[in-house]
């Protein structure tokens, strides 16, 4: 069986970060004081599922993915020499006889036919330039080298490692890399170990029907024309394999930006005035138009996509975006038709027991910090994929920021990835208590809380990301949870330890 | 050396004095400038206190920014309840008023050194004191791996 897989992402000399090697499990989080790189690593991973992911079925097509465009190994001219000889009939050779035989492809796929695919997915070594825009594109930077941290001499690194397995025991791993240069090119490489054998997703029957009808019936096995397809498609064999080999990464991921609730209020001004704007564009410098970066653009195209979804079949975890309004919100949010436009959303919040609903902008910040939450769970977000959240309590009442913590863990057990920046020690806390709560029994949990919600100490990495003085930026290490104390060591609470000794002090002297 | 870390000395077998501060994970700092000290590793030191009386971990007495300071130290990594750090730490300056002759001048801060503490905890920690001759003080908190000092 194809193994559920470690994840795990190395950057160096990456923006703020000296250095950060980090599993992403399936609630992740990422503390520590600001500026030092939290963000710019949530970002990154976002980037990287751009590049490598699916896009969203709910949403316009991202600005694309290497998957899709092929930028991995299949850019070059296909009437080109792809395949050495022998491995060119190797492929030609089992094709034909899976067709003569009837046969489903196996999976995992023969190993004559792995080691091809590997040999093509690691073959691209220029330097590329879809990669690093759509890198540039995510920060709302005009150059990938901006992404280089200053003092560093060197240029910046990113290594996304998968796992099929734990990663344990010496285990190989898929490994991608992007190397950063200082002068911004970005150069693309892959390593497929050879002793992992290659599974594949999805049902190859219809490419098995292409590959018979134009390959063999149409062309001729043997004709040039023949071969020429029969290697073009490999691209979809490459296409079914590598959401295996790229895991979690593969899945459409959503940035929900700090500041969320400011777009929430305005994006209506914000896009009359990019509008405005555009018509200026080759009249007056670039620089005269308004800049978003693109995870906020991103949120802010999803946003006004909204509205298409309006009246439609909710695709997202209904269950969640309910208990997120009726143990937080203690209302719903709703989706409508704004005055303007049939296609352009209008949100709006309908307190229970109330009669009218309220535009989302006289309801509380709480609201319209949340409310982006709803829409996704309700309407996009799908088992698999990723919800980046930067600050999850902004806005909220600490009673809240637990509530909203059990909510992010409540989707984390729907098979929903989570990613976290936060400073909340109350987020933190209830995270710990969740995690220890997975030591007890199910009969055990829910005579505490009246639930047996838990996740296993595995499924949760909280990492802290610390100014490193002499190396003039930041390092990030795992805090790993103290069981004895039932808390993540992050440092938070010693801000209230220091508060708590001012006051003795103080106390001391008023006596 | 300071008259009062010589008076303990005098008072206080060698086998009760240790150099450094820490207990299984937790270990506390301490750091050049406190000095001249002696710190009493309560655990071993059956003359000043017995195997199952109630204590906490050590008192350090030393100099510290020209004052002289007693201060009971409890070290723990995993889950301890306040009235619990109270009473040890009380123990502890209850031991450091026998051994201390004149208190005059002297300053008193008991601190709990921890891997984490629960909000509750430190809560219920603001509401009790530890008394030393005249002195009450709240407990000061400190980080595992962190300078005494740094409660001082």
């Amino acid at each position: 069986m194809e193994g559920s897989g470690a994840l795990n992402i190395k950057v160096t000399n990456f923006g703020p970060i000296v250095e950060a090697d980090v599993d992403l499990r399936p609630f992740t989080l990422f503390v520590g004081p600001s500026n030092t790189g939290k963000s710019y690593l949530a970002i990154m991973i976002y980037a990287l599922h751009q590049l490598f992911g699916e896009s969203s079925a709910h949403f316009p097509p991202t600005r694309g993915s290497l998957r899709h465009r092929h930028h991995l190994w299949g850019n070059r001219p296909k009437d080109e020499a792809l395949l050495p000889d022998d491995a060119a009939n190797d492929f030609l050779d089992w094709a034909q006889r899976m067709l003569s035989e009837e046969a489903e492809v196996p999976n995992p796929l023969p190993e004559k036919i792995a080691a091809l695919l590997r040999s093509l997915l690691e073959s691209v070594e220029a330097p590329d330039e879809f990669a690093g825009d759509e890198i540039a594109h995510c920060f709302g930077l005009e150059s990938p080298a901006q992404l280089v941290r200053s003092p560093g001499r060197t240029g910046a690194q990113v290594v996304l490692r998968r796992y099929v397995g734990t990663g344990q025991k010496g285990e190989e791993p898929f490994v991608h890399q992007l190397d950063i240069s200082k002068q911004g090119t970005v150069r693309f490489s892959a390593s497929i170990p050879a002793n992992q054998p290659l599974w594949y997703r999805g049902d190859l029957s219809q490419w098995m029907l292409s590959l018979e009808r134009e390959i063999w019936t149409e062309q001729g096995a043997a004709s040039k024309e023949g071969q020429r397809l029969a290697f073009s498609s490999i691209d979809d064999l490459v296409g079914a394999v590598f959401p295996h080999i790229i895991g979690p990464v593969g899945s459409p991921a959503y940035y929900l930006p700090a500041g969320r609730t400011g777009v929430m209020h305005a994006h209506r001004v914000v896009v009359s005035s990019m509008l405005r704007s555009a018509t200026i564009a080759g009249i007056r410098p670039v620089s005269a138009m308004p800049m978003l970066s693109g995870v906020l653009a991103d949120f802010l195209e999803q946003l006004i996509a909204f509205g298409d979804m309006r009246g439609r079949k909710r695709h997202g975890k209904e269950a969640l975006a309910t208990q997120l309004e009726k143990t937080i919100l203690e209302g719903a949010v709703r989706l409508e038709e704004s005055a303007e436009s049939e296609s352009y959303p209008s949100f709006s919040y309908h307190p229970t027991g109330w009669k009218d609903s309220l535009p989302l902008m006289h309801a509380s910040s709480m609201v319209s910090e949340l409310a982006p939450v709803v829409l996704y769970l309700r309407h996009v977000v799908r088992p698999g994929d990723v919800l980046i959240i930067e600050e999850p309590e902004s806005h909220l009442h600490p009673a809240m920021q637990v509530e909203f913590t059990r909510l992010l863990a409540a989707a984390v057990r729907e098979g929903i990835r989570i990613i976290v920046t936060t400073h909340s020690e109350w987020v933190l806390e209830e995270l710990a208590n969740l995690v220890s709560a997975s030591t007890l029994t199910r009969d055990d949990r829910e005579l505490l809380k009246g639930d047996d919600l838990a996740l296993e100490k595995h499924e949760v990495g909280a990492w802290l990301f610390e100014p490193e003085g002499q190396a003039k930026g930041s390092t990030v290490q795992e805090i790993e949870l103290n069981s004895e104390s039932g808390t993540f060591p992050s440092g938070y609470d010693g801000v209230a330890a220091d508060l708590h000794n001012r006051w003795a002090d103080i106390s001391g002297y008023s006596e | 050396m300071s008259n009062l870390v010589n008076s303990v000395h005098g008072k206080v077998p060698n086998t009760c004095c240790v150099n450094n501060c820490g207990k299984g994970q937790c270990k506390v700092i301490l750091p050049q400038g406190l000095s001249p000290r002696v710190v009493i590793d309560l655990d071993h030191c059956n003359v000043l206190v017995s195997r199952n009386a109630t204590r906490c971990d050590y008192i350090v007495i030393c100099k510290f920014s020209g004052d002289n300071w007693v201060v009971p130290l409890e070290l723990t990594a995993g889950r301890k309840r306040s009235s619990k750090i109270v009473s040890q730490l009380q123990a502890g300056a209850s031991i450091a008023e026998k051994v201390v002759c004149s208190k005059v001048g002297v300053k008193f801060r008991p601190v709990f050194a921890h891997c984490g503490i629960k909000p509750h905890e430190r809560n219920d920690l603001r509401k009790k004191r530890v008394q030393f001759g005249q002195q009450s003080e709240i407990v000061r908190l400190i980080r595992c791996e962190s300078k005494l000092t740094d409660a001082l």
